[in-house]
């Protein structure tokens, strides 16, 4: 693989953020509360496109976080990072939010997870990536375990809104199972 | 458990202010046992600290404390000579979901063998009964079969297993995260 095709998928691509522009994206996205709520326990809240900046400007530097953009029209619905990296252990976190809901449920989350992951087994050298998850985002959870992540346990009713609790799922994925799954799409690839 | 209950007292010990001035050499030293540097940062390469390192790493976290509400630091005294133990802390609380972790280190290895149990009995009693959490945890590694035990005995259950992502004695070990809700502890303490 070519090294620029790492950031490659099949439906999106994965592009270091322009934090002017980008971060008005990301301020607008959180207008959807449901989308704050899938992606963060604490309350779901506004903040301008220039704190937003800020923030960013201060924590990029310990994450890699990256813009989703759709490969037939550059069109930005997202975006990914890994961060809390442990480098002893070789493990980052890994949090995703596809900001434009006309996009959930049509594969660029799995596509830009899976992407993800290669740069992260293959570039980073990690051993492993873990991600949390509520209970009530089945979505979510679907795309993860596609792009070949493990339920590692719960907390149980961590969430709690409007009344109700939820889970909190932790996930991760290893190197070797990563490698298995590679494995196996090439059995497959070879087959057809 | 009543209204009068002493929280900050138990038979042996007294949960007090974390006092950087006193308690930060003493910990410091604490530090060349490697399992106390890493419970001190699990993401972190464990080793020993200096005192000013680790005064400073306090004095950051009690100023946070104040200001952000979201976070408690106790030392843990012997009652007959005041002696400084080890630290009791709940690095991050979430008050929306009434959720929260916590960290207890005893620094001698002889302390922790007679007095760890006890101090957690005061954690969770002022976690359920005071915090008025939910539910709670502790994140501890595979390796440390000795506390796992204790948290057990204490009806604390292995909520989460991370696979490999804890390095200690040369090789990869579990994270675990080992909790117990508010409703489980009041019915155990009920019962006794």
């Amino acid at each position: 693989m070519a090294s620029q095709d790492v950031f490659t998928g099949k439906l999106v691509r994965l592009v270091a953020a322009d934090l002017e522009a980008d971060s008005k994206l990301l301020a607008d996205w959180d207008r959807d509360s449901e989308y704050q709520r899938l992606l963060n326990s604490e309350r779901a809240v506004r903040f301008n496109a220039k704190q937003t900046q800020n923030f960013f400007e201060k924590e990029i530097g310990s994450m890699h976080f990256f813009m989703i953009q759709k490969l037939d029209d550059d069109r930005k619905i997202g975006m990914i990072d890994l961060s809390g990296f442990n480098w002893l252990v070789g493990n980052a976190w890994v949090g995703i939010g596809i900001g434009e809901r006309a996009y959930w449920g049509k594969g660029y989350g799995t596509d830009a997870m899976r992407i993800l992951l290669r740069y992260a087994f293959m570039e980073l050298n990690l051993n492993r990536v873990t991600l949390n998850v509520f209970e009530i985002n089945q979505r979510g959870l679907r795309s993860y375990h596609k792009a070949g992540f493990r339920e590692e346990g719960r907390e149980p009713k961590a969430l709690l809104k409007a009344g109700v609790r939820y889970d909190l799922i932790y996930m991760g994925i290893l190197r070797s199972d990563w490698e298995a799954l590679q494995f196996e799409a090439q059995q497959k690839e070879t087959e057809q | 458990m009543n209204f009068a209950t002493q929280l900050f007292e138990s038979e042996h010990l007294i949960l007090a202010a974390y006092d950087p001035e006193k308690d930060a050499a003493i910990e410091a030293g604490f530090t060349r046992n490697l399992d106390y540097a890493w419970s001190l940062d699990h993401d972190g390469i464990p080793h020993p600290l200096t005192t000013f390192e680790v005064k400073k790493k306090r004095e950051e976290a009690l100023k946070e404390s104040e200001e952000k509400e979201s976070s408690l630091y106790f030392s843990i005294r012997l009652k007959e000579d005041d002696r400084f133990l080890g630290v009791l802390a709940f690095p991050w609380i979430s008050w929306s979901n009434r959720r929260g972790g916590f960290t207890l280190n005893m620094g001698d290895a002889v302390d922790d063998r007679l007095y760890y149990s006890e101090a957690l009995q005061m954690t969770l009693r002022y976690a359920f009964e005071e915090l008025s959490l939910f539910h709670t945890h502790i994140w501890t590694g595979s390796h440390d079969e000795a506390h796992l035990e204790r948290l057990i005995e204490a009806g604390m259950n292995i909520e989460v297993r991370q696979r490999q992502m804890v390095y200690r004695n040369g090789r990869l070990w579990d994270n675990l995260s080992v909790g117990i809700s508010q409703e489980n502890w009041l019915k155990k303490n009920s019962e006794e």
